[in-house]
């Protein structure tokens, strides 16, 4: 029998998660949406956008990424999405500009994020916009979500199996 | 960049004012106006890390709401959202009259409840 799981009393407890390479056919799919700021909290309770109500409660410290399957059951499945965001992104023209660019972010400890054609991108913040603007570098506001995967980070990125 | 130091003022603040009720604390909202210069990325950082300081802490959930800028213009007599710091009425009239976007504040605390 199908249970209703909007009517839960108690929330959905999630502590990672499940392996991504599932059969998600027959199933009604559910979102668990999140800022992209929030990837990393360990802790989280929303709605989904199907009103059942989730605890995400880490079992460890990996960041969540955007389509992580949080909850599977016969007849759901609950997917992470990550809202898009404004965002700035960059065009840099040569090496020196990549390097003059982050070190412009990084001194805002801002997280940059690279595409794998490598883009550079940053999430929209108005004083970061004017100063890079005033660079004279080729940039531009583009609506983007950021997958935390492509943050950079400065002991080398690792890929999520 | 002073990120962690408000966290940290956060929960300091709110020891003080709820001594009793503290260690049932499950959720803290903060709201930070767009011009707070506060980046929710970094708050959040700053409390992962404090968790690690402070494990008890690992129980409560910290929400970052962020507020858009408003503000008021005479002419119209009425208040409008400030786009990426245009601060310009749609009459065309620019305004530094603020109504929103300066806060930051612990704006909703959850307790477990008995």
């Amino acid at each position: 029998m199908a249970i209703d799981l909007s009517m839960l009393t108690e929330p959905l407890v999630v502590t990672q998660a499940l392996e991504k390479e599932q059969d998600l056919g027959g199933r009604t799919i559910d979102f668990f949406e999140i800022e992209w700021y929030e990837a990393s909290k360990s802790r989280m309770k929303k709605k989904t956008q199907g009103g059942v109500e989730v605890l995400v409660e880490k079992s460890n410290r990996e960041t969540l990424e955007d389509g992580d399957l949080l909850y599977l059951s016969e007849e759901r499945a609950i997917l992470l999405k990550i809202k898009p965001c404004e965002c700035v992104v960059l065009y840099p023209r040569s090496l020196q500009e990549v390097g003059t660019i982050c070190f412009e972010i990084g001194n805002k400890h801002v997280p940059i994020f690279i595409t794998d054609d490598n883009e550079v991108y940053v999430a929209y913040d108005a004083p970061l916009y004017q100063l890079l603007l005033s660079g004279d570098f080729v940039i531009g506001i583009e609506e983007r979500v950021l997958h935390p995967a492509q943050m950079v980070k400065a002991y080398g990125n690792k890929q999520k199996q | 960049m002073h990120e962690i130091s408000i966290v940290r003022n956060v929960f300091e603040t709110l020891q003080e004012t709820y001594p009793d009720k503290f260690e049932r604390i499950t959720k803290v909202q903060i709201e930070a106006g767009l011009l707070s210069n506060i980046q929710p990325i970094l708050i959040q950082n700053a409390f992962e890390a404090l968790i690690m300081e402070e494990p008890k802490l690992a129980e409560v959930e910290l929400e970052v709401l962020l507020l858009p800028i408003i503000a008021h213009c005479d002419a119209c007599d009425k208040d409008f959202e400030v786009k990426r710091h245009k601060f310009v009425c749609e009459c065309g009239i620019p305004s530094k009259n603020i109504v929103q976007g300066e806060e930051l504040q612990i704006s909703r605390i959850e307790f477990l409840e008995n």
